[in-house]
């Protein structure tokens, strides 16, 4: 990346190249990791690591960064291809592996600057962060739960229950058959996992400490206790 | 013997192991993230921690979808 870039020379001055060259891990590439993946990369971002073993469903359109001539094919591949036509100058390992807690070691060995995690299934998402936070504890862990249905979009706030970890979302919002998943609130949910991925890259805590001011106004109070460092 | 479950005081029967503490809140251990005094506890020994007096308990459960 020039200085000059013409495709990035809309953003923030100065902020691509704060975020160029960090690697970043994105753990699963369904509503969350691939419109994450979208938006980082037009940030700048331009050394991902994206691990998903499933392949593109018809069922994923309504929300995911995907097209329908991509149904069928290995959500990594597809998304590599989306991101590349966004940058191709950037550098994207498309990993088609389950993660899981016996195999993150091999997976996440490419030493990134952040980790998010996209996963849909709550065990996934428990199994990631539990790995995350005992063997990578100096590296942040963006995390996501309770973003499913057409709840208020003020309720997905951003918590911060540990060093290193930060949670999007009302922590309730269950996915479910009756309760659905929504273009526009994984797309915010994702939206926020990127921006505070870009905060921390950027350096910028002021900012995310000021989201986490935010959350002093509901009921979890406790889940920002623990983070000594904002 | 009583632990601090999430800040807040609770007592369980002495011995308790993680496991025990677990169900008795009818928390689901997989989608759990669990820590014992700031540490990070894997689930696979969460039926060998054995608790003791005044120890911190924060459990984190995670709801599905993304």
């Amino acid at each position: 990346m020039t200085p000059c870039d013409p495709y990035m020379s809309s953003n923030p001055p100065g902020l691509a190249e704060l975020i160029s060259g960090k690697g970043i891990f994105i753990a699963g590439a369904g509503g969350l990791g691939s419109n994450a993946a979208s938006m980082l990369v037009r940030a700048g971002a331009n050394r991902l690591t994206i691990i998903d073993h499933d392949i593109v469903e018809p069922s994923n359109l309504n929300r995911q960064f995907y097209f329908r001539h991509q149904v069928g094919r290995p959500k990594v591949e597809a998304l590599r291809e989306n991101l590349l036509e966004i940058n191709p100058d950037i550098s994207v390992c498309a990993l088609r592996e389950e993660l899981t807690f016996q195999n993150a070691k091999e997976m996440i060995r490419t030493h990134p600057d952040v980790v998010l995690e996209c996963f849909d299934r709550p065990e996934s998402k428990a199994t990631i962060a539990s790995y995350c936070l005992k063997n990578l504890p100096s590296i942040p862990l963006v995390t996501v739960s309770g973003i499913a249905g057409c709840g208020p979009l003020s309720k997905i706030r951003l918590y911060s229950p540990r060093p290193d970890m930060f949670v999007i979302g009302d922590l309730q919002s269950e996915a479910g058959r009756n309760t659905g998943t929504l273009s526009s609130r994984i797309t915010f949910a994702a939206a926020m996992q990127a921006h505070i991925a870009i905060l921390l890259l950027a350096g910028r805590l002021d900012d995310i400490r000021e989201d986490l001011h935010q959350t002093l106004e509901t009921s979890e109070r406790h889940l920002l206790g623990k983070n000594k460092n904002l | 013997m009583n632990l601090n479950i999430n800040g807040r005081p609770g007592t369980f029967a002495e011995g308790s192991s993680l496991a025990e503490v677990l169900e008795s809140l009818s928390i689901d251990p997989h989608s759990t993230l669990v820590s014992v005094n700031q540490e990070i506890v894997v689930s696979e020994d969460f039926g060998t921690t054995e608790l003791q007096e005044d120890d911190d308990l924060d459990f984190f459960s995670f709801v599905g979808g993304g």
